[in-house]
């Protein structure tokens, strides 16, 4: 059975894997916790970077990401981008 | 008397240079508030370098006009694009304008926003809560071959940094990175004065990296090239420039880049 706990998981190694591997935003070196800022302070990505990675989310996970959702507070840090795509997976497998 | 003045280094000519520096954002005031009146504001201008917009839109993936801040660039670049049949879309901020208090954002700027959208096809504000909407709405204006209006200003979450005349000026990356990731033509632009009264908008050729250079590596190249070609035009229009009086400073928030 697939907890939420795995899904978060889940969802916060397939982010990882896209900001080190995919597009290559995040160095090896660089921790990625549920704290760590994605925008400004933190690693540093601009807003071009976090719409490219919006948009590989939306391929990975097959959601859509509305426009009205795209609300600065989802980019703050990890854990609030892993709790927007939770939160669009929903009650999903 | 003539000659001891020479000595101290002191010229005419420099000294009314110094003068249109300083008188910059007077006259701009000035222009803004000659277009209030019935009939407008009507300077001679000229485009130069058109046929590098028209080229662009061939390849059906957008233009990019990023326009390096000069005296009256803002009005004039608007106004000379939208004369010349361009629907531009600008991007801009809600804070935008002559204004910093509370107070003249609210009631004063948008008189000077309302005369810039006459000019414009529209106006995209950057979200003020770091949302994306604002660039989401950019990247399908870009996609329907549209014309879109950027300010090279050094207001970004990353700013890169190159040298403008011996000064070290930051650039937010958000145009060349759009362009890069939208495949738009990226087109620098410079607003000259000509002649007593008039303006020259120079359109350059587009800005481009080499093959084989991507990411943040890309960006930090067009903003390189960008400042290169704002050189160009600094030498015989120095006067033009702000930059040697509000040398930019990065935000607080800005970084360099340091990863390719």
């Amino acid at each position: 059975m697939t907890t939420s706990l795995d899904r978060r998981r889940e969802i916060a190694g397939h982010l990882r894997s896209i900001l080190r591997d995919r597009l290559q935003l995040v160095g090896p070196e660089e921790g990625l916790s549920e704290k760590t800022g994605l925008l400004g302070n933190g690693v540093g990505l601009d807003s071009v970077e976090m719409l490219r990675v919006v948009t590989e989310l939306e391929e990975e996970f097959g959601i859509i990401v509305e426009d009205e959702e795209l609300e600065g507070r989802h980019f703050e840090t990890f854990g609030a981008l892993v709790s927007l795509v939770e939160g669009k997976l929903g009650g999903r497998p | 008397m003539r000659e001891g003045i020479r000595r101290t280094g002191f010229s005419v000519p420099k000294a009314l240079d110094v003068l249109n520096l300083f008188s910059g954002p007077v006259v701009e005031r000035f222009q803004y508030l000659r277009e209030l009146r019935p009939g407008g504001w009507n300077p001679k201008m000229r485009i130069e370098g058109r046929e590098h917009i028209d080229r662009g839109l061939t390849k059906g993936r957008g233009v990019i006009l990023w326009i390096f801040p000069l005296q009256s660039s803002s009005l004039v670049t608007k106004k000379a694009f939208h004369a010349a049949g361009f629907e531009v879309v600008h991007l801009s901020r809600v804070e935008h304008g002559f204004f910093s208090s509370r107070l003249g954002i609210r009631f004063l700027n948008p008189i000077q926003t309302g005369l810039e959208e006459r000019f414009l096809a529209d106006r995209v504000l950057v979200d003020p809560d770091g949302g994306l909407r604002y660039l989401r709405a950019l990247e399908r204006h870009l996609t329907r071959n549209g014309i879109l209006s950027i300010m090279a200003y050094s207001l970004g979450r990353r700013v890169e940094f190159s040298s403008v005349m011996g000064l070290r000026v930051g650039l937010a990356g958000g145009a060349p990175g759009l362009a890069l990731g939208t495949g738009a033509v990226l087109l620098p632009v410079f607003s000259l004065p000509e002649g007593s009264t008039g303006y020259r908008v120079v359109v350059g050729r587009p800005l481009a990296v080499r093959a084989g250079t991507g990411g943040r590596r890309a960006v930090r190249e067009l903003v390189r090239e960008m400042c290169g070609r704002a050189e160009v035009h600094l030498r015989r229009h120095p006067w033009a420039w702000y930059g040697w009086v509000l040398t930019p400073d990065p935000p607080p928030e800005a970084q360099t880049g340091g990863r390719p």
